[in-house]
């Protein structure tokens, strides 16, 4: 299944419980329609993974998922060739040797014999596919999903670089596989590393930035369906004021929505000053952080924080 | 005039203000249009956008220039770029009051001056050669020596307009703006310039903006002393000093992740092997946590050193990640920790609060660049006093240093003839790995007239001078290798 427009991507996204923007629509209709892969940049927590989880559910297709890391390699994230798994094999098949090369009296011809079998022992028997030739080998059209792909190491990206531009992965013993079918690629990044420009070349690029207050206000309606709007306007406000301040870290939206799950959990109806700075570590994850929407919040209320000397000085 | 161009026109209007769209990001654009409403102009920005912007930063000047391009452009209105077009882009920059929406147009045009004057006449250039050489529909009308090229009457007009206009705008002799202005003029317009002047030589210009010598381009950047960076040629060197940063993060990076192996580990290697009848097939490593080195920076920020120090600092912070911890400190005579700033601000913005907020009298256009130098002269109650400073960073700070960590003095040791007090640099010496000194001075005038250096000299496991963008890459370059594998003499 394929999307068609960029109106029923946008609507199936929605049906889907992602409320996307026209951009992000547009972008993941196109990168479905010219299998070009998706890099999807943006702060932690705006949804980054959480759409391309929804375009696999969109799409009815299987979502094959690489987290990446510092030191990733070839044999977690391509294939692994399974040496146990061989040796078994040999030791089970040691009398079907010995019956091959028995006839032989000299060691090069047995070498020769034996080295003609030697592709039952380096097929796709042996292989172990790991999520990139996993999702290029599926019979069934796949979302791929790479993660975090900056915090891999530049070599990685080189060997990203064969699958995102031909959709093919080569493997010396076996040769060159290709795509049965072009996977629906996303690749998420914080930024944390500046990607490759022959990679970002490869790539149709989409920043996703913290949502605008509407949106927002919209994806939390979404999620939490029956919040009472007076209540819902609250915490879209707060958020947004916390947000315009100087943070380290500002509060993304899934972070709304912990703050939003927590005091729905208080089960309080309004939101009093004290009950944020209360809350705030839902919000905010650092401590420098914490001190400034403190300072600003009381501010706003003309009070001062009796800690603030500390801050300043 | 055809989509297909404009796209064109567009993505070298991208370069030409340093954004990077390579000709596959163009083709990719244009085949992905057959997939959108085209009556749609979200639709047609989206692919744009997703095509030829790659770094979230830049898209804030995309935004400015699309703008700019599909809205504002007098010849993008009429959906032609004619000769014509062209002479109304003139006409604008020689009238900006006439025409109903005139003012509208010059304001965008002098945003994007007053936002940078380079890019700008940069992208006069793009524009003027991109309409030279892409063949289009409405440039087909004319031959060749006709109007679709500049005639030596036209080339001299405009010359002149440029020159009247920036003399208009820019009373003041902006160095950096008539620069490229001059490239503009004898790149674009190499004939006219000379046969209607009749010689080669423009008066106004110093003799090596002359053609055919070399200019202190882009390209010689890294050769000019930091003191003398025009406010535009500090950001691009800014510019150029992250981009290094990343190249050498990634390097870095590299080294520790090998370095990571350390000695085979025997337990772990024998309990591998049971899956393989007691072979060794696979030998385990003890696994070593790279040690990355502490740093300490120390900059002086009186005036004589105040221009090398945004940059020092920049590169400082953008390869963070590779060190355990960086603290900095600044002094002129008093010394003062301002590794917070850089803990709650984003690099650039801390640089900036540094120098504001200990109000040396340091110009904040040697960081952004808003033109205004200040000069500190008597102002400056503070004169630099490296022994004091010393003392003072002894005496006070002196629990930040250990055995890990590199000390990096910034300065250029000019104690103003007061007592240099080298033994307390000695004695830091012994509470810290290594002390390295860079000096933005040239190497000539070490230890000349009130320069301590050789005073310090003995204390320090490395001098280097730091001058200028290619000597500051070359110690970052060996940064490592000073910090891994230089030996500690104690």
């Amino acid at each position: 299944m394929d999307f068609h427009s960029i109106e029923e991507t946008l609507e199936k996204l929605k049906q889907n419980n992602y409320i996307s923007s026209l951009e992000i629509a547009t972008l993941v209709f196109l990168a479905g329609a010219t299998g070009k892969p998706l890099l999807i940049e943006g702060p932690a927590g705006v949804g980054k993974t959480e759409l391309a989880k929804t375009v696999a559910r969109a799409l009815g297709r299987e979502l094959i998922r690489l987290q990446c890391y510092e030191g990733i390699d070839e044999a977690k994230a391509i294939y692994e060739w399974e040496y146990a798994k061989q040796l078994l094999y040999t030791q089970m098949l040691k009398e079907k040797i010995h019956g091959i090369i028995d006839a032989e009296d000299t060691l090069p011809t047995a070498v020769k014999k034996i080295s003609a079998q030697e592709n039952a022992f380096f097929s796709e028997h042996f292989i172990q596919p790991r999520p990139l030739l996993k999702a290029i080998t599926s019979p069934e059209p796949v979302v791929l999903l790479i993660d975090e792909v900056d915090k891999s190491d530049p070599e990685f990206e080189a060997f990203l670089l064969e699958l995102l531009s031909d959709y093919q992965i080569s493997i010396p013993e076996l040769g060159t596989i290709r795509a049965k079918h072009i996977p629906f690629v996303a690749l998420t990044s914080n930024s944390s590393r500046e990607m490759s420009d022959t990679l970002k070349r490869r790539c149709l690029y989409l920043y996703i930035d913290n949502p605008s207050p509407e949106r927002e206000r919209e994806i939390v309606a979404l999620k939490f369906p029956g919040i009472e709007a007076r209540f819902l306007e609250k915490i879209v406000t707060v958020v947004t004021d916390i947000r315009s301040l100087d943070l380290k870290k500002k509060p993304c939206i899934s972070e709304t929505l912990d703050w939003t799950r927590s005091l729905l959990a208080l089960q309080v109806t309004d939101i009093p000053l004290d009950l944020i700075i209360r809350t705030l570590n839902v919000l905010c994850k650092h401590r420098s952080d914490l001190d400034t929407v403190k300072d600003h919040l009381l501010a706003k209320e003309g009070l001062s924080n009796p800690h603030h000397d500390k801050i300043t000085a | 005039m055809g989509m297909v161009t404009a796209i064109i026109q567009f993505a070298q209007i991208c370069r030409a203000v340093g954004i990077p769209v390579s000709p596959v990001e163009v083709i990719d654009a244009v085949g992905q249009m057959e997939c959108i409403d085209l009556s749609e102009e979200k639709q047609f920005k989206t692919v744009l956008k997703a095509n030829f912007i790659k770094n979230h930063y830049d898209q804030d000047t995309f935004e400015g220039l699309y703008d700019f391009f599909f809205h504002r452009l007098p010849g993008m209105r009429r959906s032609k770029r004619t000769p014509a077009a062209r002479e109304d882009l003139l006409n604008l920059i020689d009238d900006p009051g006439e025409g109903s929406s005139g003012r509208e147009d010059f304001q965008a045009l002098m945003d994007l001056l007053a936002h940078d004057p380079v890019s700008y006449l940069d992208l006069l250039l793009k524009m003027q050669s991109a309409e030279l050489d892409i063949p289009e529909v409405d440039m087909s009308r004319f031959s060749a020596s006709g109007e679709g090229t500049f005639s030596l009457a036209s080339r001299n007009r405009m010359q002149a307009r440029l020159r009247e206009f920036l003399s208009k705008n820019f009373p003041s002799g902006d160095e950096s703006l008539r620069f490229y202005l001059q490239e503009y003029l004898l790149d674009t317009l190499p004939e006219g310039a000379q046969k209607g002047d009749g010689d080669d030589s423009h008066p106004d210009l110093p003799a090596y903006f002359q053609p055919g010598v070399a200019r202190p381009g882009p390209a010689n950047l890294g050769e000019v002393p930091f003191q003398h960076l025009t406010a535009a040629e500090a950001r691009a060197v800014h510019d150029i000093i992250s981009r290094l940063a990343g190249k050498y993060k990634d390097r870095i990076i590299r080294r520790y992740s090998r370095s990571k192996k350390g000695a085979v580990d025997i337990q772990r290697t024998i309990r591998k092997s049971a899956q393989y009848e007691g072979m060794p097939m696979k030998l385990a490593w003890r696994r070593r946590l790279p040690q990355k080195p502490k740093i300490v920076a120390l900059c002086d920020v009186s005036y004589s050193v105040w221009a090398a120090v945004p940059f020092m600092l920049n590169i400082l912070y953008s390869l963070q990640d590779c060190f355990r911890q960086v603290k900095s400190f600044v002094f002129i005579a008093r010394v003062a920790a301002v590794s917070d700033i850089f803990a709650h601000h984003e690099t650039m913005a801390a640089i900036d609060q540094v120098m504001d907020s200990y109000q040396l009298q340091y110009p904040r256009s040697a960081v952004y660049g808003d033109e205004k130098d200040k000069y500190p002269g008597d102002q400056d109650p503070e004169i630099s006093d490296y022994g004091t400073a010393f003392a003072q960073f002894m005496e006070n700070f002196s629990e930040v240093l250990d055995h890990r960590t590199t000390l990096i003095i910034l300065g250029d040791g000019r104690s103003n003839f007061l007592a240099p007090k080298a033994d307390i640099l000695g004695k830091i010496r012994e509470k810290c790995r290594r002390v390295v000194w860079l000096n933005p001075e040239p190497e000539p005038l070490w230890g000349d007239g009130d320069s301590e250096m050789s005073a310090y000299r003995p204390y320090l496991q490395e001098l280097r001078p730091c001058g200028n963008l290619r000597e500051l890459a070359a110690f970052v370059s060996d940064l490592f290798s000073i910090l891994l594998y230089s030996d500690v003499h104690k």
